[in-house]
């Protein structure tokens, strides 16, 4: 008998990238090409003033 | 007392939920990676138990997939096991500025009448280190290092420029480059109506300040506002400031081409005009900070997004014009099926481009 206090994994980690990989735009692993850590720096702001 | 090994996310690794599917934000390494629900709920339940009481929590037939979660979060370094999870205490997600204002917008076209550098003066009056100006008309590079000379004789405070510029032969990579040294202030130079795309990293071993040309035509602020996985920005300040204030709006303030004081260029509505009005006076007018803490949480499907604290926002346009905490319109992304579409040709998102004159 199943135990309902028991959690369900329908999914893999796989699986959840699967629709990702269907469409290039958006990939598993988002690289930041434009606008990098500013971590190392306080002189350049950390996210896009303006999104053109 | 409980001597083995628990379950410990790293502190800069944070678990954002979406509808369908989340994310791990590595802040620390700038890195995302979309996981399974499944995976959020069981980093969100059984953080802090051994493998023993984790595996105890699902049936026996799910263990391999457990084992393929917990593999997954330390091959990746998102999480470690501990004995002394006490000496790992979370990431202080408070986002604090001392600025009033930390970033700002100029705009300028050819009938613009307002001084800049009476602007420039205000900005540095409030604070204010991060500027972008924007020529939506044809320059001379002299016209910019005669902004960046006065910034350097003043002294001023403001210490990154992004410049938006309409290309021309004096806009050359040699020369901009050439600037780049000379000018530390500059942070990037976006130069529109080029023949191709071009990215480039103008000085050696500083792999932040840039050089962007592209085939587009910038004519107007009215190009602004595109949310982008390009424009995502998975690191500690963004991601912070995303939790409790606007990811565009925040501590900005904007001065149109007409002169006309902002939250942003693409705004209707002002606050008085900068030969009239100062920037302080404007500031403080009762609201102007509107929107300055409408965070992702409250903004209609932005919610149910797992990219929705990495991500930009813009509330000058809307899906739903009449509704301030509308999606905004220039997104392309649904996080209820996953999927990126030209947010330009959804046929749902007709009316709110005619409203706009898009």
């Amino acid at each position: 008998m199943k135990n309902n206090s028991k959690k369900v994994l329908p999914l893999t980690i796989q699986n959840a990238s699967v629709s990702e990989k269907v469409n290039k735009k958006s990939t598993t692993l988002i690289s930041i090409k434009k606008y990098q850590s500013t971590q190392n720096t306080n002189d350049i702001f950390y996210r896009p003033i303006s999104k053109l | 007392m409980n001597t083995l090994p628990v379950l410990k996310m790293h502190s800069n690794c944070i678990v954002v939920k979406g509808v369908n599917r989340s994310t791990i934000c590595d802040l620390q390494r700038n890195e995302v990676k979309l996981i399974p629900n499944d995976l959020e709920n069981l980093i969100k339940l059984y953080e802090g138990k051994t493998i023993e009481e984790i595996n105890s929590k699902y049936d026996t037939k799910h263990h391999v997939i457990v084992e393929e979660y917990i593999n997954f979060l330390i091959e990746h370094e998102y999480a470690f096991f501990t004995d002394t999870p006490e000496f790992y205490p979370k990431l202080n997600t408070n986002w604090f500025e001392p600025a009033e204002i930390t970033n700002a917008i100029i705009d300028i076209n050819s009938d613009t009448k307002y001084d800049v550098q009476k602007v420039l003066v205000q900005l540095d009056e409030l604070n204010c280190k991060h500027v972008q100006i924007r020529f939506f008309k044809i320059l001379k590079l002299d016209e910019i290092i005669e902004l960046l000379d006065f910034l350097n004789k003043s002294n001023s405070i403001v210490s990154s420029i992004n410049f938006v510029v309409s290309f021309t032969e004096e806009f050359s990579i040699e020369s901009v480059t050439t600037l780049f040294k000379k000018q530390p202030r500059i942070c990037s130079f976006l130069i529109y109506n080029h023949t191709e795309e071009k990215f480039i990293k103008p000085l050696q071993g500083n792999h932040i300040k840039y050089i962007q040309y592209t085939t587009k035509n910038i004519s107007s602020a009215s190009h602004c506002g595109v949310i982008s996985s390009e424009y995502f920005l998975p690191n500690v300040k963004a991601f912070t400031e995303s939790l409790q204030h606007n990811s565009c709006l925040n501590r900005k303030i904007s001065v149109d081409v007409k002169g006309n004081i902002k939250n942003c260029p693409s705004m209707t509505e002002d606050f008085g005009n900068i030969q009239e009005t100062s920037l302080s006076e404007a500031l403080h007018h009762k609201n102007f900070k509107k929107y300055w803490n409408i965070t992702k949480d409250q903004i209609e499907t932005c919610k149910d997004c797992e990219f929705k604290h990495i991500c930009t926002d813009c509330r000058a346009y809307l899906e739903n014009p009449e509704n301030q905490y509308s999606k905004p319109l220039k997104c392309g992304y649904n996080p209820y099926i996953n999927e990126w579409t030209v947010w330009s040709k959804n046929p749902l998102k007709e009316k709110a481009i005619a409203y706009y004159n898009l």
